[in-house]
């Protein structure tokens, strides 16, 4: 992770984040443990917490053993996750690293006293952000907050690129079939929509594109790919997938829709993007068929099947992103704390972008690593 | 992978190719966007790979021993193609190293250009014959997740091999339908059916 390195090494010479309590929420996997180390190498005390199903608890255990408060278990409950959640905000961080924003949502609504000495935070996902661009709306934002996400070393490549690698192969290999010459739907042309097209169409499979979005309609039409409406498209769909990030996406109206055999699944994502609850509520039944596998019997007498409960399938069912994108990230990452470290106090409650220097140093740093020259414009006189 | 319709063996073709992209994916967590492969052999395998490495993101260089096959996929595909004059030809500046086991030296440490930066080997030759796109590494030193790491003048790292049971996994509905319109429609017209079963 040579980025990573570069960056929180530039930490450790100048001291910015020495004595910082910095949490960390974050999918709990190899990659990630290593933000972690880094930061602590830098000097920081830090803490990390996450979800069961996304918790690897080896890497619990190391960063653990590492000296790193660690507030995950892979068989956590939904009451012992909030427990968890609660103990972890209790540590009182100078710094809030977020993903989802679930940490900082929960933080305002159950541990507002924490929030006077907290510094401020960073938001790495599009879904994570729209809350809480809400919340500045209506005055509820207490802290500022970094918009990690919107930085365009993230979006560009994690959601553009990353996150179109791994959800696809992964949908692939869960369905244990080839893409080749399916017919593939995708809800949402954004940046993971887009990565998620590329992957699906060099595997073979033809692309239809839905969008609410008129700009982002006509923009998936230039890149090629016939756009409909959604209850129209899943007609002809062997694999539906949502790229939205936003809740009720695929309606049960569009699960009907499906042919029989057609499979669902989501690409980054929130909870009930696939509309399962209100599914099952109209009368379909469900069962294992095979790993993360679930086949759904639905009222019109179709069977379709829904991949990993309709989970963020790439953090859950495969590794998450490439280590190369995650390295990106958390360069982002390591600026957005840079920035909050330095002049967080100075900044107001609201969500900040990531000013366009620190995002070159991210990318610069890449290049280096990579031996990448590029040029520069001088200045004229 | 021998199959007696060319309709179905330019399907499994296919298929392997994508189990191949997603095993390395699957195998290494690295990204093909953006990284440098160098796919080394022609034949349809090559073709494929090619194919869905550009349009994913990678840069793609092929080279071949066999100039005039070689020519053909560099216009078909749009890439850059080397032909293979030197034992050396694994230059330091390539990522990943995927042989499709079709028109290429055998791939050995002396084909490597030293570097201090990994480089992961892919054998993508199909079954059978699946041997001709192998990795011939002098010494085992090591393993990385499921990966075999040989010596060699760079850190080389062996991806494991899709196992001919995948492939007939994932391709074992289209060849059923093969064989039912094999029977039902006889051996004249069974490539024009299955073709159109796949169009559908």
């Amino acid at each position: 992770m040579p980025v990573t390195a570069a960056l929180s090494d530039e930490l450790r010479l100048a001291g910015t984040v020495d004595g910082l309590r910095i949490g960390l929420s974050l999918v709990l996997e190899p990659k990630t443990a290593n933000l972690a180390l880094s930061l602590a190498d830098a000097g920081a005390e830090v803490s990390v917490v996450c979800d069961a199903a996304s918790t690897r608890d080896d890497v619990a255990a190391a960063l653990h053993h590492a000296g790193i408060e660690v507030f995950a278990r892979g068989d956590a409950d939904g009451a012992t996750e909030h427990e968890l959640a609660l103990a972890f905000l209790d540590r009182r961080h100078d710094i809030i690293v977020d993903d989802g924003s679930a940490l900082i949502r929960l933080a305002h609504a159950e541990r507002p006293h924490i929030l006077e000495t907290t510094i401020g935070a960073s938001e790495e996902t599009t879904s994570g952000l729209r809350p809480l661009r809400a919340m500045e709306r209506g005055g509820r934002l207490r802290i500022p907050v970094v918009a990690a996400n919107d930085a365009r070393c993230k979006t560009l490549f994690d959601n553009g690129y990353g996150t179109g690698q791994s959800t696809v192969f992964t949908i692939a290999d869960l369905l244990g079939t080839g893409l080749t010459g399916k017919s593939v739907v995708i809800a949402g042309y954004g940046y993971v929509g887009r990565g998620v097209a590329r992957a699906v169409s060099a595997l073979g499979a033809t692309v239809t594109v839905s969008e609410v979005d008129p700009v982002k309609a006509l923009e998936a039409l230039h890149a090629g790919y016939p756009v409909a409406p959604l209850v129209d498209a899943t007609a002809r769909a062997d694999l539906l997938i949502s790229a939205t990030g936003i809740a009720g996406t695929i309606t049960v109206e569009h699960l009907l829709a499906l042919p029989d055999d057609a499979a669902v699944a989501v690409a980054g994502g929130v909870d009930q993007e696939i509309a399962i609850d209100a599914a099952v509520a109209a009368g379909a039944i469900r069962r294992n068929v095979a790993d993360r596998v679930e086949e759904f019997a639905l009222p019109n007498g179709r069977t379709i099947f829904i991949l990993d409960d309709g989970a963020c399938i790439n953090c859950t069912a495969g590794e998450g992103n490439p280590i190369e994108i995650m390295d990106l990230s958390f360069g982002v990452q390591l600026v957005s704390i840079e920035l909050l470290a330095t002049r967080g106090s100075a900044l107001a409650p609201a969500v900040h972008p990531l000013p366009d220097e620190a995002d070159a140093r991210v990318a610069n740093a890449k290049l280096r690593s990579l031996g990448v020259r590029i040029d520069t414009i001088e200045p004229s006189s | 992978m021998t199959a007696p319709s060319p309709v179905l063996a330019g399907y499994v073709t296919r298929v392997w190719t994508e189990l191949v992209l997603r095993s390395f994916a699957r195998e290494t967590n690295l990204l093909v966007p953006s990284s440098r492969f160098l796919l080394v052999g022609v034949g349809p395998v090559a073709d494929g790979l090619a194919n869905a490495l550009t349009r994913l993101g990678a840069r793609v260089e092929v080279a071949s021993d066999d100039p005039v096959e070689l020519v053909s996929i560099a216009h078909r595909s749009a890439v850059v193609a080397r032909h293979i004059v030197t034992a050396q030809f694994i230059s330091a500046d390539v990522d990943v190293v995927i042989a499709t086991g079709r028109s290429h030296p055998a791939l050995t440490p002396d084909a490597v250009a030293a570097a201090d930066r990994p480089l992961i080997a892919v054998n993508a030759a199909p079954p059978p014959g699946g041997d001709a796109g192998a990795f011939h590494g002098d010494g085992i030193v090591g393993t990385e997740r499921n990966l075999t790491r040989l010596s060699g003048p760079r850190p080389i790292f062996v991806a494991p091999q899709v196992s001919p049971g995948e492939l007939d996994h994932a391709v074992a509905e289209v060849r059923s339908t093969f064989a039912d319109l094999l029977e039902s429609v006889g051996a004249d017209d069974v490539e024009a059916e299955l073709a159109k079963v796949l169009l559908s």
